[in-house]
C-alpha cells in the first residue's frame, strides 16, 4: 500500500491528481480489487451543484464504509461543502464575468465604431477642406478671368484698342481655367459640382465670344496670310475636349448617381449641356464662314449691323403681336430686347 | 398593371411593331389576323397574359410583387462581376436602392422600371467582357435578350444544366421577366433624347 495522502480540499485533490484520475477501491479483508471509479472534475453549474454533492457524498460513503477513507467523514464532508459553496460563488462570477467581457466585447466594439465614425467624419471634413480651398482657388481664377473678359467686352463697345497680344493673353486664360474646370468637375475635386459645372458652361461661352471678336480684328489685319490665327486649332480643342467620354461620364454620374435624377432626365440634362457646347462652337465657325465671305471690316461691320436690326426687329414685332393675348411672353420679349 | 400600362403607351409605333415581333411566341393570336390587332386588343391580350403569369405563380399584384420579382431576376444576374470601388459598383449600388424603392408604396415606379432596367443592361454588357458606359444603343435589346436566352441556371451536381428562361413555358416566371424587360427597353428607347453624342 502506497503512502497516506491529507486531502483537505478540492482543490488539494485536482493539484495532486488533475481533473480526470481514477480511483481503484479494494477489499478490506483481503485486499482485492473491489471496484473502480473514474473522477472527473468540471466547474459545477448552478444546477448541477446538488446532483454533484450527493454524487460526492454517495462515494465517500463508500469509501468511508471500506475504512480506505484518507480523512474522516466529518472533515471530508465540510471540505466538500466549502469547495461546493466556492464552486458555487465561482460559477456565479464566471457567469458575471462571460456577461462582463461579452459587454466588453461590444463596448469595445461600440468604442471602435465610434472612433471610426469620428475618423471618418474627420477625412470627410478634410476633404472637404481641400475641395473647399481647389472650389476657391479655381474660382478667384474664374473671378479674375471674368474681370478681364469684362474689360475686354467694354474695350470692344467703346471702339476702344484692345490689342491682339491681349487677345491671345485672354484666350489662353480662359482656355486654361476651362480646364481647371474640366478636371475639377471629372475628377470630383470640388465641394459643389453644381457651381463648377455652371462655371464651365460660362467660361466656355465666354471662350467662344472672345474667339469670335478676336477674329474680326486678327481676320482682317492679316488677310494676306490665311487670316486666322495659326493656333486657334488648338483654343477649339477645348470644346472637343468637353465632349470626350471622360466629360460626359462625369456628367451622368453627377446628374444619375448624385442628384438622383432619372435616366431619361440624366440623358436630357446631358444632351443639353452637349447642345450647349455644340451652339458656342457653332458660333465661332459661323463667325469665321461670314468672316471669308466679307472683304473689308466696314462690310463685315455694316453686315453684323443689318443682322443685328433685323432680329431687334423681328423681336419688336413679336411683341406687338403677344401684347394683347400673351402679356407674359411679351414682357419675356421686351426683356430679350433690353439684353441685346 | 397602371405601370405596364403607362410604359405600354409611351412606346412609338415602331416599337410597338417591334415588341409584337419579339413577343409573338408568348402573346398568341389565335383567330385575329395581323391586321386586325390594334394596339388596344394587343394591351388586352398582354394583360390577359399577365393575369395568367400571376395567378399561376401565386404573384400577389396588389402588393406589386412582380416589381420584385423582376429587380430581383435582372440584379441577380449581374451582382456577381461587380468589381469593387469601380463604376459599375456605385451604379450597382444605385440599382439597390432603387429596388427598395421598388417595395416601397412611393416613388414613379414607371421611372424607377427603366432607371433599373438601364442600369442592368449596362451591368450586363460589362459581365461579357465590355467596358461599363451608361449609354444605351438600340442594338443593346436584340443582344441583351439573345444573351438572356442562352443564359444556364443554377447547376448543381445532381441536378441537369438548365437554361434559366424555359422557351417551353410561356407562363414562367423568367419567361415574364423577359417579356417585362423587353415592353421596358423599347419604352426606354421610345422617348431617348436624340444627341450626337449619345447616339
Amino acid at each position: 500500500m502506497s503512502e497516506q495522502i491529507v486531502i483537505r480540499t478540492l482543490d488539494d485533490l485536482i493539484r495532486k491528481f488533475g481533473k480526470e484520475f481514477e480511483l481503484v477501491v479494494r477489499n478490506e479483508k483481503n485486499k482485492r480489487f473491489k471496484e473502480m471509479f473514474q473522477i472527473v472534475y468540471s466547474n459545477p453549474k448552478a444546477d448541477q451543484v446538488d446532483e454533484i454533492k450527493n454524487t460526492l457524498m454517495a462515494v465517500m460513503k463508500d469509501f468511508n464504509k471500506m475504512n480506505h477513507a484518507v480523512v474522516n467523514q466529518k472533515e471530508m464532508l465540510d471540505q466538500i461543502n466549502n469547495s461546493l459553496q466556492w464552486a458555487n460563488k465561482l460559477n456565479a462570477f464566471n457567469a458575471v464575468v462571460g456577461v462582463v467581457d461579452l459587454c466588453a466585447t461590444v463596448a469595445g466594439f461600440v468604442i471602435i465604431a465610434n472612433k471610426m465614425n469620428q475618423m471618418s467624419v474627420q477625412i470627410t471634413e478634410v476633404l472637404n477642406t481641400v475641395k473647399n480651398a481647389h472650389e476657391d482657388e479655381t474660382m478667384y481664377k474664374f473671378d479674375k478671368v471674368i474681370e478681364q473678359h469684362q474689360y475686354m467686352l467694354t474695350c470692344m463697345n467703346d471702339g476702344t484698342e484692345y490689342s491682339e497680344s491681349k487677345f491671345i493673353d485672354l484666350i489662353g486664360e480662359e482656355k486654361a481655367i476651362l480646364n481647371l474646370l474640366r478636371k475639377a468637375f471629372i475628377n470630383n475635386t470640388c465641394a459643389s459640382r453644381e457651381s463648377v459645372l455652371q462655371a464651365t458652361l460660362c467660361m466656355a461661352s465666354m471662350l467662344a465670344s472672345s474667339i469670335v471678336y478676336f477674329d474680326n480684328q486678327y481676320y482682317y489685319n492679316h488677310k494676306s496670310g490665311t487670316g486666322f490665327y495659326p493656333f486657334e486649332s488648338n483654343w477649339l480643342s477645348s470644346f472637343q475636349l468637353l465632349k470626350e467620354d471622360d466629360f460626359i461620364e462625369a456628367l451622368e454620374d453627377y446628374f444619375f448617381l448624385e442628384l438622383k435624377r432619372s435616366q431619361y432626365d440624366t440623358d436630357l440634362l446631358t444632351c443639353s449641356v452637349i447642345d450647349h457646347l455644340n451652339e458656342y462652337e457653332h458660333a465661332v465657325e459661323l463667325e469665321k464662314s461670314i468672316l471669308t465671305k466679307l472683304d473689308t471690316l466696314e462690310e463685315y461691320k455694316k453686315v453684323k449691323k443689318m443682322i443685328s436690326d433685323s432680329v431687334n426687329q423681328d423681336l419688336m414685332n413679336s411683341i406687338q403681336l403677344q401684347e394683347e393675348e400673351h402679356p407674359k411672353v411679351a414682357s419675356i420679349l421686351r426683356e430679350a430686347a433690353m439684353m441685346r | 398593371m397602371n405601370v405596364i400600362n403607362e410604359l405600354y403607351k409611351e412606346l412609338d409605333e415602331q416599337r410597338f411593331i417591334q415588341f409584337r415581333k419579339m413577343t409573338e411566341q408568348i402573346i398568341v393570336f389565335r383567330v385575329l389576323k395581323d391586321e386586325a390587332i390594334t394596339r388596344d386588343i394587343f394591351l388586352e391580350k398582354l394583360y390577359d397574359y399577365i393575369d395568367i403569369v400571376n395567378r399561376e405563380n401565386h404573384i400577389n399584384t396588389r402588393k406589386m410583387e412582380y416589381l420584385t420579382i423582376y429587380s430581383k431576376a435582372l440584379l441577380s444576374l449581374v451582382e456577381k462581376g461587380i468589381e469593387k470601388n469601380s463604376r459599375q459598383e456605385k451604379y450597382f449600388s444605385r440599382a439597390k436602392e432603387i429596388e427598395n424603392q421598388l417595395k416601397s408604396k412611393e416613388g414613379n415606379k414607371v421611372e424607377l422600371l427603366k432607371d433599373l432596367t438601364r442600369i442592368f443592361v449596362c451591368l450586363y454588357r460589362t459581365t461579357k467582357g465590355n467596358t461599363f458606359s451608361f449609354k444605351i444603343y438600340e442594338a443593346d435589346l436584340e443582344n441583351t435578350v439573345k444573351m438572356l436566352v442562352d443564359e444556364k441556371g443554377d447547376k448543381s451536381l445532381f441536378r441537369k444544366e438548365k437554361k434559366l428562361i424555359n422557351e417551353n413555358d410561356r407562363y414562367g416566371e423568367m419567361q415574364y421577366v423577359l417579356v417585362m424587360f423587353e415592353l421596358i427597353f423599347l419604352s426606354i428607347l421610345s422617348v431617348k433624347p436624340e444627341v450626337e453624342v449619345l447616339a
